[in-house]
């Protein structure tokens, strides 16, 4: 089977399944804005009163940012918490819809609606939360140890380097070990939760071995469609910045506007995600 | 004064015939070195002997003589730098075993006299006390030594190179050596010797000399030293060369060693590097003659590692910009060169000053849109100036370097370069790509970081008892820096540069002190500022004003009870509100409260501007002393107030919250709904990522 099929066929169930992407998209915007009003309400109350409020308005100054840093800088440990629980919470949310999307996906002959898309989340929660705690302690064995090990080796390189050179060879080279490791690792954690669902199986470890045995028969394949996808997400994200980058932020009408454009890019992320799956479920029927 | 001065200059003929005038007639160096050291590279050892001339130009009479043995530092965890780095938050350094460093007196002896090596002794003259600290001998001398007598050591030194942990030692072949030689402290008239051990966060003090050094390396080194290169002889039985190296009126002496250096040497010429109108433009400032002015040419050398050949210009132009604008603004250079060295990999001794040598520090890729190493380059080029020439005791008052310094550095840079941009290093590459378009001269991130420390330490303060390196670090170079672009912009910008120019030329080649900064200050400007410093220099104040409070309201008619015509008659709310609505021009009254929101406040003659800004464009404009916590200042107009600001000029740079230096009487949200829409973008990513792992 050609990738490059799979990869648009992928594109074409993502797109059929739209729904998903508006629930996923106002779960991350209403769970997003609760943790920004706080902090809204934080600058409002310190500066709309205050001409700093104009300037913040014009853009980044190193004025109003030293204020901040000033007049914060006994909450840096609780803004630490601020962001460390809510995104661990957030990652559970994401355990539980994993299951509407990947469930939803591999029938795409039914239309998504809300009951039948949470009643796979519900459906699939304790499975991909097993496979979640699976999952963490082989990202700390391989991402975390082997990179380690791999790392050490490497430092072999440089600990005894006359010039930066070796050090930027290796520095980058660990990062693109890092990178190659972690999708590897993601994307079989992927094909672990789309078997669980296909299969029905309520097996975790058994089916994630499996998995392995699947993967392990056409790796490349496989890997070649997860880096493809990755490809596009990486495109998505220069024509956003690109874009970004020029556009003027300092009158209501384009803050307004910039603020339409952000939530595009972060439709086109939850799209890219939905990709990802249905790439990948449509890459496993093939084979199973 | 006189008297003594004749008494010197009679010594120095009768008692001492090889000591003859400096170049310079109207400036004696009060000690000569000449010095003979040889590099062992295989052992990693330095050989030394050194001849120490010293005259004695106090009024005391001297009975013992103090020296540094500076790297005694790295002998052992006993030493002060060791035990306070251990004792360190933020600054910790750790010798490896096997990688230590000493320096052993073999023999010390008058020339032509008594042996005073057995008087040797260790001292820890500073609290707290870490008596097992080596890097401050005294010897007793036979006899005490009188006023305008000279004195002549011949010492015998040998020194293990430590693997460089703090600015000097050794990296593979690369070696930088500095701080290296017995040195005599400075010895201070009716005080005693000022001469205090090695400290972490500590630089030195010493006083000027004149300096020969012949230093003999093996053949494949490439060298710089301070100074001239006066000869060169080659040894080819031994495989060695030694170079002699000059300079009078430096009060330190550095040299580096290499095989790997690129040397390269160019030419500051001033003629090209300056035009006319420039001159022009800065005697004018100065009010000076032209010819006080006129720059000299200078050898420029730079010693740069192979694999950033490709920044040799980048260097080069950026030592021309800082000898042009140091020379223009405080004074000419007086040296023939200038030695510019690209530290070698991993030497940690990069961004260091010495007299007419510094090195500077780069990587392999860097942004033309960052300032690095231009930064670096003009920075430590900029204590020559400073420390280098106005010799502050950098033990105890290291602001009077680190803080002009950086003032200055940020002078220059902002009028050579504009602007720097931020970039993010990944993998040893720069990226400036979507963050370059935030663009910050130095001054604004100095503030950022000098605010932040205000409550630990006053600015003026021994650095090594400072609460930790950071409060060192960011008082001595940050704080004050913001507290001088605070003083520029209380006093004027040519003023400022009177002062520094009149500071820098009074107190070339002296021992100047904060004490002698505020006099000048005080002459050129013609105020007294001593307040300034006393307020926040002296005192670890939080300086911060602002507008506290700003009502406006429509002056209404008065209800109650009112004397008329000898009769009591009543106004009632119906009457008032019927003769409101008569008056065609309303009338407002605007109460603005400013306060004192910090402890360190305002002195002298100096006063905040107090601007009130109304709906028809109309302002006013009122004066507060800001002695007292809080006052007001009341405005009957035509229209509301739209806002009131303290200090709309931010000339109180080091003001920590200029938010609340305005108030405006409606709020607008623009700036908070653009910010909050950034960090719900921010959220909303970072969530996302986080999701990956579900």
């Amino acid at each position: 089977m050609r990738i490059f099929k799979v990869f648009i066929n992928g594109i074409l169930t993502a797109n059929n399944n739209y729904k998903i992407i508006i629930y996923l998209w106002v779960i991350n915007f209403l769970y997003s804005f609760m943790l920004v009003v706080p902090i809204y309400f934080l600058i409002n109350m310190d500066i709309s009163k205050s001409l700093m409020g104009e300037r913040m308005a014009q853009g980044f100054d190193l004025f109003w940012l030293g204020d901040f840093i000033y007049k914060f800088r006994h909450i840096s440990l609780a803004l630490i918490g601020w962001v460390i629980f809510p995104a661990l919470i957030y990652l559970l949310l994401y355990i539980f819809l994993n299951g509407g999307i990947i469930g939803r996906l591999s029938v795409n002959f039914e239309k998504v609606n809300l009951k039948n898309f949470f009643s796979d989340c519900g459906q699939f929660f304790w499975r991909f939360f097993k496979l979640f705690l699976i999952s963490i302690i082989v990202y700390i064995i391989f991402v975390g140890l082997i990179y380690k090990i791999i790392g050490s080796i490497l430092e072999i390189f440089t600990k005894r380097a006359v010039t930066e050179w070796p050090l930027i060879i290796v520095s980058n080279l660990k990062i693109i070990i890092f990178l190659l490791l972690f999708t590897i690792i993601n994307m079989f954690f992927d094909y672990a939760k789309i078997r669980l669902v296909i299969s029905n199986s309520k097996k975790v470890l058994r089916e994630t071995l499996f998995t392995l045995n699947f993967l392990r028969r056409r790796f490349f394949k496989v890997w070649a469609l997860y880096l493809l996808i990755c490809l596009l997400f990486l495109i998505i994200t220069i024509i956003y910045l690109e874009t970004a980058h020029i556009m003027p932020k300092n009158t209501m009408f384009f803050i307004f506007l910039i603020f339409i454009f952000q939530q595009i890019y972060i439709f086109g992320r939850l799209w890219v995600r939905l990709i990802f799956f249905a790439s990948e479920i449509e890459f496993y029927r093939y084979f199973v | 004064m006189r008297i003594k001065i004749i008494h010197i200059l009679i010594s120095i003929f009768l008692m001492h015939p090889l000591i003859l005038y400096s170049q310079d007639k109207k400036l004696i160096d009060k000690v000569k070195y000449e010095i003979w050291v040889e590099l062992d590279h295989q052992n990693r050892m330095l050989y030394g002997r050194e001849i120490i001339s010293w005259l004695n130009d106090t009024e005391d009479e001297i009975s013992d003589f103090w020296f540094h043995l500076y790297w005694n530092a790295f002998k052992n965890e006993k030493s002060a730098v060791l035990e306070e780095s251990r004792e360190e938050q933020f600054y910790r350094i750790k010798v490896k075993d096997g990688e230590w460093g000493w320096i052993d007196v073999r023999n010390i002896r008058i020339v032509d006299g008594a042996d005073l090596t057995p008087t040797i002794q260790f001292v820890s003259p500073d609290e707290p006390k870490r008596i097992d600290d080596q890097t401050v001998i005294k010897v007793i001398l036979p006899k005490p030594l009188k006023p305008g007598e000279w004195i002549n050591f011949e010492i015998i030194f040998e020194a293990k190179i430590p693997r460089t942990v703090l600015r000097a030692g050794y990296y593979h072949n690369a070696y930088f050596i500095a701080q290296w030689f017995p040195k005599p402290g400075v010895y201070e008239e009716g005080k005693g010797w000022n001469c205090h051990q090695y400290h972490l966060t500590s630089e030195f003090y010493a006083d000027f000399a004149e300096f020969k050094v012949h230093i003999t390396v093996p053949q494949e080194f490439v060298v710089g030293a301070s100074g001239k290169l006066i000869s060169l002889k080659e040894n080819k039985e031994k495989g060695t060369v030694t170079y002699i190296y000059w300079q009078n009126h430096i009060h330190d002496f550095a040299w580096t060693a290499d095989p790997d250096y690129i040397k390269i040497e160019r030419l500051f010429i001033a003629d090209k590097e300056v035009s006319k109108e420039e001159y022009r433009e800065v005697a004018k400032i100065l009010n000076l003659p032209l010819e006080d002015i006129k720059l000299k040419d200078v050898k420029m050398i730079l010693l740069i590692n192979p694999e950033h050949k490709n920044q040799i210009e980048r260097h080069f132009k950026a030592l021309r910009i800082a000898i042009k604008y140091h020379g223009l603004w405080y004074g000419p250079y007086p040296y023939e060169t200038i030695t510019m060295v690209d530290p070698p990999f991993r030497s940690r001794c990069g961004g260091m000053e010495y007299p007419t040598l510094f090195t500077a520090g780069t990587r392999i890729f860097q942004s033309k849109k960052v300032l690095s190493p231009e930064g670096v380059i003009v920075h430590e080029f900029g204590h020559g100036y400073w420390y280098g020439m106005c010799a502050n005791n950098e033990f105890e008052e290291a602001w009077l370097d680190e803080g002009i310094n950086t003032y200055s550095t940020g002078k220059i840079l902002a009028k050579a370069y504009g602007p720097s941009s931020f970039f993010i290093r990944i993998g040893g590459i720069p990226y400036t790509r979507y963050i370059d378009s935030v663009k910050y001269y130095d001054f604004q991130l100095d503030r950022i970081l000098g605010i932040q420390i205000v409550k630990f330490d006053p600015i003026v303060k021994k650095s090594w008892k400072f609460y930790n390196s950071a409060s060192y670090g960011l008082n001595v170079y940050q704080r004050a820096s913001t507290c001088l672009h605070t003083l520029e912009r209380l006093l004027g910008e040519d003023i400022m540069l009177k002062v520094l120019r009149t500071f820098h030329m009074k107190y070339r080649f002296k021992h100047p002190n904060t004490q002698d900064f505020i006099s000048v200050v005080n002459e050129v400007s013609g105020r007294d500022m001593r307040w300034f410093f006393n307020e926040l220099f002296f005192k670890a104040n939080e300086f911060d004003y602002g507008v506290s409070s700003l009502i406006s309201k429509k002056i209404k008619t008065a209800r109650g009870v009112f004397d008329k015509n000898g009769k009591k008659e009543e106004i009632t709310s119906k009457m008032a509100k019927e003769i409101d609505k008569k008056i065609k021009e309303p009338r407002y009254l605007t109460i603005v409260k400013v306060k004192r929101f910090g402890e360190a406040k305002l002195g002298g003659d100096v006063k905040l501007k107090v601007k009130v800004v109304f709906e028809d464009g109309t302002e006013e404009i009122k004066y507060w002393d800001g002695k007292s916590r809080w006052n007001e200042f009341r405005f009957i107009k035509k229209t509301k107030a739209k806002y009131a600001v303290i200090d709309p000029e931010n000339i109180f740079l080091i003001d920590s919250n200029i938010t609340n230096n305005s108030l405006k009487l409606k709020p607008s949200r623009k700036g908070a709904l653009r910010w909050s829409n950034k960090v719900l973008f921010w959220i909303q990513n970072f969530l996302q990522y986080v999701s990956i792992f579900s």
